[in-house]
């Protein structure tokens, strides 16, 4: 899957990440990577600055820790960002239920 | 080559990229803890250590598209909101507007062209050039915030420069004095762009370069015509052509990135 068709969901994807618990850079792009059976493989320089927004946005904060000798600066879920999510799952299930029903709804052929 | 000096090299042009930011430093920390780990992970799958090196830059991006990425994103470290790159935007054009008019107007104001000097037209010109030196320290000043995202002691040192230009252009014949404060805010502007890469190089250089020509030039005119009671007003007027000539092509430049920056920013859909 391309990089166009996560173009507004990637927020999202990234507070779901986070929701587990405090990672940092690499581990969202691995998480998303691998929670999509590799379907969602960004490119891996767009992501660092989605992580910024989000935290600029006040729904990531961040603190660093050490990890072999370097800076590990890793990301955690806010409580106005836990709540995003919760909004912004919400919100992507009528949007999918909605999408569902249109596909299923296959008017052709017709009887009358 | 060896893969080291690869990433070595990579993190040092990614820095160069960021380093007028206030968090450069952590950027670089964050990139550089990124490239390590993908390495280690690729390694630990079995890739050769220099192949994983190679990889793993290759996953990440050019270091000036993700620099650039990262830059058009405010965070911590910047302070490019939205809000207050318009309102630098309309300072700045409104700068414009008044070097416009003022270098129209000091023919008439500061020169005796067609015999037409009068007070009237001495103390408009006069105006009009200290509201120019007033918008273009603030658009000066707004510039310098942006780019290093804190009030820091160069952004303090271009505020007064512009403020004595401004109060000092309030006696607009005396352009020896109120022209070089102007220009040394102007220098020490572009020096800052030059930098940080915020605009062209060439642009840049040759917007340096004008500037003590046109200082120099004004403080002479001004010594000249003090020294040897002579009209040195078309001078005069040449050099605050020449001023508002930079100073537009400055601005101009400014308030073309920002409206770049605002119809980016101001398309973006966040969550």
């Amino acid at each position: 899957m391309n990089a166009e068709s996560l173009k507004g969901h990637l927020d999202l994807l990234v507070l779901a990440v986070a929701s587990a618990g405090p990672i940092h850079g690499y581990g969202v792009i691995e998480a998303l990577r691998d929670r999509s059976d590799g379907s969602f493989d960004l490119a891996e320089g767009t992501v660092y600055p989605v992580l910024h927004r989000l935290e600029r946005a006040g729904l990531l904060a961040h603190e660093w820790s050490d990890a072999s000798g370097r800076r590990r600066k890793l990301y955690r879920l806010t409580s106005a960002g836990s709540t995003k999510l919760v909004e912004q799952r919400q919100v992507w299930r009528e949007f999918v239920d909605a999408v569902d029903a249109v596909l299923r709804r296959n008017p052709w052929p017709r009887t009358a | 080559m060896a893969a080291d000096g690869l990433i070595d090299r990579y993190l040092a042009a990614f820095a160069a990229h960021v380093r007028q930011r206030r968090d450069a430093d952590d950027l670089v920390d964050e990139v550089t803890d990124h490239l390590l780990t993908a390495v280690e992970r690729l390694e630990s799958a079995g890739v050769e250590r220099t192949t994983a090196e190679q990889r793993a830059l290759a996953r990440l991006g050019e270091p000036r598209l993700v620099a650039s990425l990262l830059l058009a994103e405010p965070s911590e470290g910047s302070i490019m909101s939205l809000f207050f790159s318009r309102h630098l935007g309309v300072i700045a054009t409104l700068a414009v507007v008044f070097w416009v008019v003022s270098a129209s107007l000091s023919y008439w104001g500061i020169t005796d062209a067609g015999g037409a000097w009068s007070q009237t037209t001495y103390l408009v010109t006069a105006a009009a050039i200290t509201v120019a030196c007033l918008l273009t320290t603030a658009a000066l000043v707004g510039v310098d915030l942006r780019a290093v995202g804190a009030v820091d002691a160069a952004a303090l040192g271009i505020a007064a420069l512009g403020a004595a230009a401004t109060v000092a252009s309030l006696i607009a014949w005396a352009v020896g004095i109120w022209v070089p404060l102007l220009a040394a805010a102007v220098t020490w502007t572009l020096v800052r762009a030059l930098t940080a890469r915020g605009a062209s190089r060439p642009f840049l250089v040759v917007l340096i370069v004008l500037m003590p020509i046109l200082a120099v030039t004004a403080a002479a005119t001004t010594a000249v015509g003090v020294l040897t009671a002579t009209d040195t007003g078309h001078i005069g007027w040449i050099v605050v052509l020449g001023l508002a000539a930079v100073v537009i092509a400055l601005l101009v430049d400014v308030v073309a990135r920002l409206s770049r920056h605002v119809r980016r920013r101001g398309h973006e859909v966040v969550v």
